[in-house]
């Protein structure tokens, strides 16, 4: 037993005084301060140091790193007081078993000790490293498959530990946050085939995905003459999309983002039904929950649209970027959006597509000069009462103008909503520089 | 003499001090029971503060009985952090031992007198900054009472939660 120590004054502080002390001090000063006793290390986690605690980023192909998230989340330790956890996969990654479990093991220990009683969220992504080994984000990886293909095992490995440990997290935004990452469609059923994701899944209030084409499991293959190429397979690569949501029992928030894939002369069509998968999101059942909605990317037709502002009247905020309608017109969304939605409070609208993009009849520019006429914003976001006023819109007058602005842009997209291109390193293109 | 009412404060050990009502409000302790109690000639205990550190708290409260009302409210824990320099008249009044630094931290905490507890949270804050565990151990009379084992895992913590 150690004997008791005579404390001194600054040990002797009430907490809330040692705290108002702590929040003049920078991180490594109040790491230090930590070390200095017993005392001082129990009385100092209070806000400001629960604010650094808050947050951790953990790499599951890090055999050390999940380990760590194990050790911390015990009881009492400074792990239960999470709320949001990055769950990071680094390309290329293989899952073994001890992986999975060690990962499901700390998930089990924040559902025991958490303070708050599991997580605010849970945010998946993926990195790589580069010739020299360094770290670099998912959109400078030379071989985008090899993205997808971590993607795919971080979601995996992710959803068996949420499934396997019943912890209970708001929110969960699948590859939402990171450009150049996106969960193939057909990496879904394997998952919700194999666990029972219900429970998980109920306790979500916002999820956030974005979503590709569906990819081989031959990381190698070209020639992608597998046997999901089929509009059938598609079709249900998208109900699973759908299943997936349907388990979000509580959902509130919901944010999907499409990711293009390059296109492959025999799937056209199956892509096409992929990219349409909104089309099988509007046949949820709990659309009226939803309160706030983004969508990125898709394509989808006024049909759909339609059918979604009619049944999500709870909706508080939407956002629509880059939608291609491949039928009907903008016009009788934008009537519903008026007049179907009277708590829409915010409302994002920015580069729809009628074969063309549209032009708002809102106050503003476009992006770009034209060689006749002028057009209105091709974004508009409206706020308060504004969101009900009737959306007027027009097509293109004229030709745009070539600018770096233009080139800009189109690279910017190509990024956000692909395809991927294969991203050459500094190291290969100074090998194929040296080739004869 | 400006013909401002004058309030009677009584220490701990019944030392009384008669200050300007305008200084004496600098506590909001004090002026939330001034506005309870309406006019009152009766001294008001301040059973919590000893004679020598109640000196001290009127001796600032003097000093700053003109400063402008802080806008506490709207300051963020961001903007808190920004600075902790000090007006120079305040590390003069700052400079005493430290058994007397925490009394007057603990009486500004006590009578609610806000601007006077960060001045002496932030004096605490420049004995701690730039020092090893092991130097604030000896700016403060602290012992170590880790084991080595518990100062392994508060490190790691602290790793853990730098490398975010």
């Amino acid at each position: 037993m150690t004997p008791t120590k005579a404390l001194s004054a600054l040990e002797k502080l009430p907490v809330e005084i040692l705290e108002a002390i702590i929040v003049w001090l920078q991180f490594p000063d109040i790491c230090s301060l930590r070390l200095v006793s017993r005392t001082i290390a129990a009385k100092s986690v209070q806000k400001t140091l629960k604010g650094y605690f808050a947050s951790k980023t953990v790499d599951w192909t890090s055999a050390t790193q999940v380990q760590e998230l194990v050790q911390l989340t015990q009881p009492h330790r400074v792990g239960c007081l999470l709320q949001n956890l990055s769950i990071i996969g680094t390309a290329p990654s293989h899952i073994t078993p001890s992986n999975k479990d060690i990962l499901t093991e700390a998930f089990i220990n924040l559902r025991l000790n958490s303070v708050y009683g599991g997580l605010k969220s849970i945010i998946l992504s993926v990195q790589g490293r580069d010739d020299s080994g360094d770290i670099i984000p998912s959109k400078k990886v030379h071989e985008w498959k090899l993205v997808w293909q971590t993607a795919s095992q971080t979601f995996k490995i992710a959803c068996r530990a949420l499934a396997d440990s019943a912890l209970h997290v708001e929110r969960l935004d699948v590859f939402a946050s990171i450009t150049r990452c996106s969960l193939a469609c057909n990496k879904i059923a394997p998952v919700l085939d194999y666990t029972n994701m219900s429970r998980a899944l109920a306790n979500l209030t916002s999820v956030s995905l974005s979503l590709s084409h569906h990819i081989g499991d031959d990381l190698g293959s070209d020639s992608e003459s597998e046997s999901f190429d089929s509009i059938g397979h598609s079709q249900r690569y998208t109900s699973d999309i759908r299943r997936f949501l349907e388990l979000c029992s509580h959902l509130e928030t919901l944010e999907l983002h499409w990711y293009n894939l390059p296109r492959k002369s025999n799937q056209i069509e199956a892509q096409k039904e992929e990219r349409h998968f909104f089309n099988e999101i509007v046949k949820l059942d709990r659309l009226s929950q939803i309160r706030h909605c983004r969508l990125y990317g898709t394509d989808t037709n006024e049909a759909a649209l339609v059918s979604f502002c009619k049944q999500a009247t709870q909706l508080c905020s939407l956002t629509l970027e880059y939608i291609h309608l491949t039928e009907g017109k903008y016009e009788y969304v934008f009537n519903c959006l008026a007049n179907q939605l009277p708590n829409l409070d915010y409302l994002h609208l920015g580069d729809l597509y009628e074969q063309r993009v549209i032009y708002f009849d809102d106050p503003g520019t476009a992006r770009f000069s034209y060689t006749s006429g002028s057009n209105g914003p091709e974004v508009i976001t409206r706020t308060g009462v504004d969101c009900q006023h009737p959306i007027g819109y027009h097509q293109r007058r004229g030709r745009p103008k070539g600018s770096p602005g233009l080139l800009k842009w189109t690279r910017k997209n190509r990024l956000l909503y692909g395809p991927p291109d294969a991203v050459t390193s500094y190291h290969s293109r100074l090998s194929k520089r040296r080739r004869p | 003499m400006s013909g401002e009412e004058m309030i009677t404060l009584k220490s701990s050990d019944d030392v009384s001090f008669t200050v300007e009502r305008s200084v004496a409000e600098r506590s909001i302790l004090i002026k939330h029971l001034l506005e309870d109690l309406g006019t009152s000639t009766e001294p008001i205990p301040i059973p919590n503060v000893n004679e020598p550190v109640l000196n001290k708290v009127i001796e600032w409260s003097i000093h700053h009985k003109n400063d402008p009302p802080s806008t506490d409210d709207n300051d963020s824990e961001n903007n808190r952090r920004r600075t902790t320099d000090i007006d120079e008249w305040d590390q003069k009044f700052m400079q005493v031992d430290q058994e007397m630094l925490f009394e007057i931290i603990l009486a500004a905490n006590y009578l609610d007198i806000k601007p006077l507890l960060d001045v002496g949270c932030k004096t605490v804050a420049n004995m701690i900054k730039g020092k090893s565990p092991e130097e604030i151990r000896k700016t403060f009379n602290i012992q170590n009472d880790f084991t080595p084992e518990e100062e392994d895992q508060i490190r790691r913590e602290n790793e853990w939660a730098e490398d975010r």
